[in-house]
């Protein structure tokens, strides 16, 4: 990846401009392999520019990860009811990583399981906290989101059902409408990943406008 | 009127002192560009402690793969579940099972001994237990293992050595059952040509399913052979058939083509009768099988009977 990296997806995206450049309303989380950082993105893929707004407060514990594509793995894929929901899911998301790194950080930090020298728990490089904070926040995030919208239905697709958590302790009780799908692991899923968040986006598409059209038809019917 | 320097009239001379008339509101718009960027975060979010992953979520199918390594679904077997009285298998009981029991036994034996040093590694390192259990076990298993291919090494040196040994008496062994088969009367006859079908089998390695057989020199030399036995066997019985051997050159069918025809005959008189006049008519037309093509000839010969039977068998279904 560039500097730079893409340049079309380099900014925050407006729910129209994704809806008229043919993206689906998702939103796609991807977790580091060698450190377990998380990154959020509008897109099926991210740039620098992300990294850079999402890891705000990097020290030697949360280190700006690399942009090395071998050793990020899209970690779900949450398909939303509109684009205007997605947009406000991916906001939470990442007030909610500005909350924990920055103006909540001690509380954040306490919730974290601790080694024997009082550090966040860590294995090498690898400290399995950031991934099940990425899972508490978009439970939240998705529950707050939920509340200004008119269609409560989302679909997640996990990349392994084991990341979810505990599926009737923390997402059933909170999130009833929600569905969990997990992605196709035939074959190469890792090298054919951005394929399959393509067609996981055209299967979205479809979806939306397929809904789009069942409203219209019954907003036309007259009684 | 914030400046300071100026005539102390010019505030006064800039103030309204009459009254005028407010201007009307202005008419809501009717094509208003509502802003691009509508949503913003919520200001009530709450951050949550992490969410532990769970194995709660991942069902494991009933026929994994994996489940080869456990015993019963058992993480481990307790010491009375464990089979410790038992004794490995002999090479005397090895000796009287055939190739496809030893084949499956193998196959039990390796099973248990991957079951057992994954139940002796978690002993080792996990549960840090010192117990020779699970080790005990592999090791009677690890005997009826060399036991079996002990037995079957027996068996390939006794094959080998039996067919270098049978390469000297096979022309006396061949000559017997000629004399035998020939002199047999005529009620044995079904117990003569099943004796026949394992002669063939054991000595020129031709089998009954057409699919299994190579054709190579021994073949073509087996095939000639039964060709001439079925002919000799019947020619006593039947006038035609002696008349054709009598007319045949030193009373010996030396073609392949003519083998061939004469033993995918069944073994009767009229069938063998029928395939005599069939050999008759090719001779007229003069249609023979030189000797340095035999086995090119008879190999396509196998392959079109061979196809012609799975027609057969196909339109039959």
């Amino acid at each position: 990846m560039s500097k730079t990296g893409n340049l079309a997806i380099r900014k925050f995206r407006p729910a129209s401009w994704l809806q008229k450049t043919g993206y689906a309303p998702q939103v796609f989380i991807f977790r580091n392999l060698e450190s377990g950082q998380v990154v959020y993105s509008q897109f099926p893929n991210f740039t620098p520019k992300q990294i850079d707004t999402l890891f705000q407060r990097p020290n030697w514990e949360n280190k700006k990860p690399s942009t090395r594509r071998d050793i990020w793995r899209c970690m779900c894929v949450v398909d939303m009811p509109d684009f205007e929901s997605s947009v406000k899911l991916y906001q939470n998301l990442r007030r909610l990583r500005y909350l924990r790194d920055v103006r909540l950080s001690k509380d954040a930090d306490s919730m974290r399981k601790k080694n024997d020298d009082g550090n966040t728990w860590y294995s090498m490089q690898y400290r399995p906290t950031y991934t099940q904070e990425a899972v508490a926040d978009l439970i939240e995030s998705l529950q707050k989101t939920f509340r200004d919208t008119k269609d409560q239905r989302a679909t997640l697709h996990w990349e392994d059902p084991w990341r979810m958590g505990d599926k009737a302790k923390y997402w059933t009780p909170k999130l009833p409408n929600v569905n969990h799908a997990v992605m196709n692991r035939l074959g190469n899923s890792a090298r054919e990943e951005s394929s399959l968040l393509r067609e996981l986006g055209e299967k979205a598409k479809q979806e939306f406008a397929r809904i789009r059209e069942e409203e219209n038809q019954a907003n036309s019917i007259s009684l | 009127m914030l400046c300071k320097r100026t005539f102390q009239t010019a505030a006064k001379a800039c103030a309204r002192t009459r009254y005028t008339k407010p201007k009307p509101k202005p008419q809501p718009r009717e094509r208003v560009n509502l802003p691009s960027q509508r949503t913003h975060h919520d200001n009530d979010l709450i951050i949550s402690a992490p969410v532990p992953p769970t194995v709660e979520n991942i069902k494991c199918p009933d026929d994994h793969p994996l489940w080869q390594f456990f015993a019963d679904k058992k993480f481990m077997r307790t010491s009375e579940e464990l089979d410790s009285q038992s004794r490995s298998w002999t090479i005397p009981e090895l000796r009287r099972k055939s190739f496809d029991d030893l084949h499956s036994l193998w196959f039990t034996c390796l099973k248990e001994r991957n079951i057992l040093a994954r139940e002796n590694h978690l002993l080792k390192n996990n549960v840090e237990g010192f117990q020779d259990n699970y080790q005990d076990v592999s090791e009677k298993i690890r005997t009826t293992m060399w036991r079996i291919r002990h037995v079957l090494s027996e068996r390939d040196w006794a094959f080998k050595i039996a067919k270098e040994e049978f390469a000297s008496e096979r022309e006396a062994f061949t000559a017997v059952f000629e004399k035998e088969f020939l002199e047999a009367p005529a009620e044995e006859d079904e117990e003569s040509f099943e004796k026949l079908s394992r002669f063939q089998h054991s000595v020129f390695g031709i089998s009954e399913f057409i699919d299994d057989n190579v054709v190579n020199r021994t073949f073509v030399d087996g095939l000639k052979l039964v060709a001439n036995l079925k002919v000799r066997k019947f020619a006593s019985r039947d006038t035609t058939i002696q008349k054709f051997l009598e007319e045949t050159r030193s009373q010996t069918i030396t073609d392949a083509g003519e083998s061939f025809v004469l033993f995918t005959a069944e073994n009767n008189v009229n069938d063998i009768k029928e395939a005599c006049q069939a050999v008759e008519e090719l001779r007229k037309s003069g249609n023979s099988v030189s000797k340095y093509v035999e086995l090119d000839t008879v190999a396509k010969y196998i392959r079109q009977l061979a196809q012609a039977q799975t027609s057969k068998e196909t339109t039959a279904h």
